[in-house]
């Protein structure tokens, strides 16, 4: 072979092979899609690896326990925010039902918790715990809103569906915040304990109980409430159903704050209406005939939406001095100031009482105290007794 | 065994065929005794080394037209009037020219010299006229039918890929486009390509078809490529090049070829298809010279295979036509939107649609759904490209020329190309071009110094459909999105009920999507193909995604070559055209739903050419007019210098403009795509039609998304231009063993013709545009807002630059090394244009080479590497980044010379390294392959 060709071609050949071999590295190679990140990986416990570690929410654990719901908050494809009431909270909930008192051990609690049979209890346990926890949403602290009025959420409490729809219906509860204070209903909080990676749980010193009752069941259940209710039904002669204040006291969906007067306070506005031909001491019936034969309907119906708020509103809710509110009433005169309330609240953010002011109740307040007079729950709205008739002017 | 019997039966027909040429060559030569002529030379033309036939060998008797090609088998037989002595010039290219004396009839045994070919072969595309490509006024590259024969590349349109400064996009293996000095794209339309003299643009469709329905391997004799502005002489379009292919005169090249090519890829992909699957590759080439008058050919060619393609599995974030890529999957993206994953791009935003309906009927969950995001948008499920694309490729040509000796120099020939099967394109979308059928039909009268030439251009879109649109309206006929029992309607009701159980925001998308796709057709299924064939079978006129196209092109054209009566002042051609499109598409892709659309255009050009100081000066100087009825005529200068600084060196600068009217779709195009945007021709009947001036329209930009709507007003359409400037080096050193290129360009860009993105609200209301938290949303949301993209013309300039350079050097013993270097840039844009110019900064390619080695010579082999840079890609179906790739192909064969047989085993991409030339393209691995093939010149 021919060495003044062989060596530029040898040379050529292997100058080129080292180039290929040099360049020649993998290409690279498409990027793979990247799935988008949903929490922080610096956080990776959940509220259902934490709630067993804390001693003060024992008690609470061991309820979320027995219903069998810790699987779902250590999940972490959910989310929650949980209000989880403490220890002396839970205790004095089981008190009231069992009548063991509030000071036996804690273990004395969670033996019951563990091991009752009780259907009402257990149903009272399962539904406290879902009503403390507001599922799909992360409500942080600074996320709880503080103006009023409350914002409502629907909790993990759904005892029936939405017909027609693949919804649940859940019982809502209304979160509230006024600084670093906070309360869920009207259950003050106690701290955010911290935040998980499916959610967050707050501590609260009371235990919300829902109710399974709407405003109208709950003015029916109770004698007081007797007149009050002629009063409803006077207003709502001649109105179509739609239109009716028993029926929005009725309706599920609705979210009211409800002044209800007792009868003692109902006999004392009816017999000054009356001049006094009905006198105090009438039995009920007389105080409802008046109610239905002479007062007019459209001065009932005035009387009764005055007692009324569009909104819920907790004891909690009310400011420390007299403030207005709308009522029902400035759906018709939307320049009446509406009533004016005020809360007196005790060292643990709870209150001990409320006064209401009528306009036209010349000063004088209504109140509502004591403490079981006032945020009685319904499915649709909260009631506060008073011992006064509201009088819009 | 298989191709032992291909063989066997092709062996068989050609020994009839020759049997038949027999008796054609005993009636002509009866017919010349006949007329008296003296001189009847035979013999036999071989490689002076080897031994082999050389077929299509020139041999002329010098200072006369006589003159005849050796035929298959090296054979020739001369007639001529003159008298003897003579003298025969036998020349072929790669061979040394012969000169030799004759003195009486008999048989010639001559033997050529192989000699190296650097530098002298003859290019015509760059004057119209041949010459030297050493001697060429730009820039100019050439691939030979040999370097064809030699090269690894399963197809010719491969090589084209490799020459310097080329780019290619490849939208499916046989739908590949080349680009060269940026602007680079799926089925561009700023570089013509021609066949034989005709624009093998498809006149609806107006992505060029060279590699689906050009010229079939074996007929190929030559590929040119001017890279730049070439409108001067090839009319609009040559923006960014001319790519010529030519094909082979039967009388040059004779007999009876085929080539067999059987193959395997996707030899690791085990998540698309089979793996591996074959590859198949049938061409056959066949031409006779009947007499020395006539001629004729036929060809033909089948490919088949399991295609590339696109799976590029990324989430997208669209706006219109434009986007780019995001994070996100499926499963963590309620929205997701995959490059590749079709039928996602319908999307709605759940809030405002289902949710808020629920707030308003079910007022205690609205504080709830009122502290969800404001926009919740949501995307149907899709499916993959290869669930909805046919993966099987089919492309079949077939072609045929019958070419008749009116006189000694004048011919008349008649030829067709047609072409149909399935591939995929990538426009505005992707789609599958299934039963695509295309034809180009010439007359032509040709003489060296003037050609008459008439063809017309036939398309058929056959079943084809646009991938995105055909998937969307799958998913409606399966469950339509909106209603109270639609998908939107379950899917946020399950979503609203998963959160409600405590599910996170994706879990519940999550539950919620598989809710709603309970009971989805699985790809593949029978109820799948059912629904699927039912959608992409109705025109998208009437709620499907099939496309009607019977677009159809009558080209005329001729050219005079005054020369022989301007030769004292200077050679002057002068040429004329008129072209009519057709626009036929039933309303499916134009807004031509009341009838044909009818769009005129002429031009004509001059060029003279004048050699000065001793001929070391060549100045061409060329012109060109030509007027659209849709635009304002165009003039457009070309003025080139060839200095020669030394034998075999030459210098050339050349300034060149070129422009494009708008394509037939951006004039007339009128079709909804698949992220929703409605593309518009930018003739102004079409903006009025859509009340433009009534109900304005408003930028998709970042004011709009702000919440601050501009409004867009478009102007009167123009043609794009640019002006070019470039100046390059050719020549020969080392003894003619080294050939170097080099040039240089810069290129100003006026009156760029762009897409634009408008919103026009349904209702004109503005206020749909003002609330950046819900702009975004109310795009997305046809029943608010209408989306148009529309061409217009840049204001502002658009300049590019770029160098290339290529050495080539001959080593001896066929041996060839080369390799080349180029860059093309883009500066100097206007804000916010997107320029779509695609080109990569720098790429490299390298190749050694050798056509006859080892025993006989008889080996040959080839590799090629290319590199190019990662490219920031920008195209309407997607854009994205296109990472930096290498390829190396390599073959290497052996010749059974006296059989006539070339076997090559060779592969490109040979290391199987996926890459992709265009974002949502199809991704390109290995392929490998066996030729034989039979009378390959």
């Amino acid at each position: 072979m021919n060495k003044k060709f062989l060596n530029p071609i040898i040379f050529s050949a292997v100058g080129f092979l080292t180039i290929l071999f040099s360049l020649e590295s993998c290409n690279k190679k498409l990027d793979l899609p990247k799935p988008n990140l949903f929490a922080s990986d610096s956080v990776n416990t959940t509220i259902g690896d934490y709630l067993p570690t804390d001693a003060n929410y024992s008690l609470y654990n061991t309820m979320v326990v027995r219903i069998g719901l810790l699987a779902s908050l250590s999940d972490r494809n959910n989310v929650y925010s949980v209000f989880a009431p403490n220890n002396t909270a839970v205790k004095q909930l089981l008190s009231a039902v069992t009548g063991v008192p509030t000071a036996a051990p804690d273990a004395t609690f969670a033996t019951i918790i563990k091991t009752t049979a009780s259907v009402p209890l257990l149903t009272l346990i399962g539904s406290v715990v879902q009503y403390s926890i507001i599922p799909g949403k992360l409500l942080s602290k600074e996320l709880i809103p503080e103006a009023f009025p409350n914002i409502q959420l629907p909790t993990l409490l759904a005892p029936q569906s939405i017909p027609g729809t693949l919804l649940p219906f859940s019982l809502t509860a209304f979160p509230s915040r006024r600084g670093d204070n906070f309360w869920y209903n009207n259950s003050p909080g106690i701290a955010q304990l911290a935040i998980f990676k499916n959610g967050v749980i707050y501590g609260v010193s009371k235990v919300a109980v829902p109710s399974a009752s709407a405003i109208s069941d709950i003015l029916a259940a109770d004698p007081q409430f007797t007149l009050f209710q002629a009063a409803i039904s006077r207003g709502d002669a001649g109105q179509p159903p739609a239109a009716q204040i028993n029926a929005a006291l009725a309706n599920p969906g609705a979210n009211l704050t409800l002044f209800a007067p007792s009868n003692t306070a109902m006999k004392k506005v009816i017999s000054a209406f009356s001049g006094g031909a009905v006198p105090l001491a009438a039995p009920d019936a007389v105080f409802i005939g008046f109610i239905n034969n002479f007062l007019p309907a459209q001065t009932a119906r005035g009387i009764v939406v005055y007692h009324i708020m569009g909104v819920r509103a907790f004891s909690v809710n009310f400011p420390t001095v007299p403030t207005y509110f709308p009522t029902l009433l400035n759906l018709g005169i939307p320049s009446h100031p509406g009533v004016q309330v005020q809360s007196f609240f005790n060292a643990g953010m709870g209150v001990d009482s409320m006064k209401v002011y009528g306009v036209g109740n010349g000063g004088a307040a209504a109140t509502s105290k004591p403490q079981t007079n006032f945020d009685k729950i319904a499915t649709n709205g909260v009631v506060h007794i008073i011992d006064k008739v509201l009088l819009p002017q | 065994m298989y191709f032992a019997v291909i063989i066997k039966s092709k062996l068989s027909f050609m020994r009839k065929s020759l049997n038949f040429i027999s008796a054609f060559i005993f009636f002509n030569l009866f017919s010349f005794v006949v007329s008296g002529q003296s001189i009847v030379l035979t013999g036999s033309v071989r490689n002076a080394t080897t031994g082999e036939s050389l077929p299509a060998v020139s041999i002329t008797v010098q200072g006369s037209g006589a003159g005849t090609f050796s035929n298959d088998k090296g054979l020739f037989k001369l007639t001529s009037n003159q008298k003897f002595p003579i003298t025969l010039i036998i020349s072929s290219v790669g061979y040394e020219t012969l000169s030799l004396p004759v003195s009486n009839n008999g048989d010639l045994q001559i033997k050529l010299v192989s000699s190296s070919s650097l530098g002298q072969e003859v290019v015509i595309a760059a004057t119209r006229t041949p010459s030297r490509i050493l001697e060429s006024p730009v820039t100019i590259e050439r691939i030979s039918s040999a370097a064809i024969r030699n090269s690894a590349s399963p197809s010719y349109y491969d090589i084209i890929g490799n020459l310097k400064g080329v780019d290619v996009v490849t939208a499916s293996m046989n739908f590949k486009t080349p680009s060269t000095r940026g602007f680079n794209g799926s089925g561009n339309l700023r570089l013509n390509q021609i066949v034989d003299g005709m624009d093998n643009q498809a006149p609806g469709l107006n992505f060029s078809l060279g590699s689906v329905v050009g010229l079939t391997e074996l007929d190929v004799e030559s590929v040119e490529l001017l890279p730049g502005a070439s409108s001067a002489l090839y009319g609009p379009g040559g923006m960014n090049g001319a790519l010529l292919i030519n094909s082979k005169d039967p009388f040059k090249y004779q007999g009876f070829s085929f080539q067999v090519k059987t193959g395997v890829m996707h030899v690791d992909e085990r998540d698309s298809i089979p793996s591996p699957s074959p590859y198949y590759n049938w061409t056959f080439r066949w031409a006779k010279k009947v007499t020395d008058k006539f001629a004729f050919k036929l060809g033909g060619e089948l490919i088949q295979a399991k295609d590339w393609i696109g799976k590029d599995y990324r989430n997208y974030d669209r706006l219109g036509t434009t986007g780019k890529v995001k994070q996100g999957t499926r499963s963590t993206d309620p929205n997701y939107d995959g490059v590749n994953v079709y039928g996602d791009e319908t999307t709605a935003d759940i809030r405002s649609n289902v949710l808020n309906p629920i707030a308003a009927a079910i007022p205690f969950y609205a504080p709830y759904i009122n502290a969800l995001p404001a926009s919740i948008p949501v995307s149907r499920t899709g499916y993959l490209e290869k669930d909805v694309i046919d993966p099987t490729t089919v492309n079949f040509k077939l072609s045929g020329e019958v070419e008749y000796k009116l006189t000694n120099s004048t011919n008349l020939l008649a030829a067709g190309h047609f072409g149909t099967g399935n591939t995929v394109y990538t426009g505005s979308d992707r789609y599958s071009l299934r039963n695509l059928k295309m034809a180009q039909y010439k007359i032509e009268l040709n003489n060296p110094n003037w050609f008459l030439r008439a063809f017309t251009t036939r398309e058929n879109a056959g079943e084809s459909f646009n991938a995105t649109v055909t998937t969307r309206l799958f998913n409606e006929a399966w469950k339509p999105s909106g209603g109270s029992s639609g998908w939107y309607a379950q899917y946020a009701q399950s979503f609203l009920a998963a959160k409600l159980n405590g599910s996170s925001d994706i879990s519940a998308h999550n539950i919620a999507r598989a809710f709603a796709d309970q009971g989805r057709p699985v790809a593949g299924t029978p109820e799948f193909k059912q629904i699927f064939d039912k959608v992409r079978r109705i025109p998208i006129s009437q709620g499907g995604g099939l496309f009607v196209d019977k677009t159809n092109l009558n080209n005329f054209e001729g050219q005079y070559n005054f020369s022989r009566f301007t030769e004292k002042f200077a050679d002057v051609i002068v040429g004329a055209n008129y072209k009519r499109y057709i626009l036929n598409s039933e309303g499916t892709l134009f807004a031509d739903s009341a009838g044909k659309i009818g769009i005129n255009e002429y031009g004509a050009y001059v060029q003279a050419t004048k050699k000065l100081l001793n001929d070391k000066l060549k100045l061409i100087a060329s012109g060109r007019y030509d007027k659209n009825q849709n635009f304002d005529g165009k003039f457009t200068p070309r003025v080139s210098a060839v200095i020669t600084v030394a034998p075999e060196n030459f210098l050339r600068l050349s300034y060149q403009s070129a422009y494009r009217f708008g394509s037939t779709q951006q004039q007339w195009i009128n079709l909804r795509v698949g992220g929703g945007t409605r593309l518009l021709g930018g003739i102004k009947q079409l903006q009025d039609f859509y009340q433009f001036n009534t109900n304005p329209v408003y930028t998709i930009d970042d004011n709009l998304l702000a919440g601050k709507p501009q409004q867009k007003v478009f102007p009167k359409f123009k043609a794009e231009t640019v002006n070019s400037f470039e100046g390059g080096y050719k020549g020969l050193m080392l003894d003619k063993k080294l050939l170097i290129d080099v040039y240089g360009y810069y290129g100003i860009y006026k009156d760029f013709i762009v897409r634009t993105l408008a919103a026009q609200s349904v209702n004109g209301d503005i206020g749909v545009f003002t609330d950046p938290a819900t702009v975004k949303a109310n795009l997305n949301d046809a029943s608010k807002v209408s989306s148009y993209s529309v061409p217009t013309n840049l204001n502002g300039n658009v300049t590019t630059y770029g160098f290339g350079m290529s050495l080539d050097y001959s080593l001896g013993r066929n041996f060839t090394i080369g390799t080349n270097f180029s860059s093309d840039r883009l500066s100097k844009i206007p804000p916010n244009f997107i320029a779509e110019f695609n080109a990569p900064k720098y790429r490299f390619g390298a190749s050694l080479n050798n056509t006859g080695f080892g025993h006989k010579k008889a080996m040959i082999f080839n590799l090629t590497y290319r590199w190019q840079d990662v490219v920031e890609y920008q195209g309407d179906f997607a854009s994205g980044t296109i990472p930096a790739y290498h390829t190396l192909d390599a073959q290497v064969g052996y010749k059974f010379t006296e059989q006539k047989i070339l076997v090559k085993l060779g592969a490109s991409n040979l290391l199987n390294q996926y890459y992709i030339n265009g974002f949502g393209n199809a991704q390109v691995g290995g392929l490998y392959y066996l030729s034989v093939g039979y009378n390959i010149f």
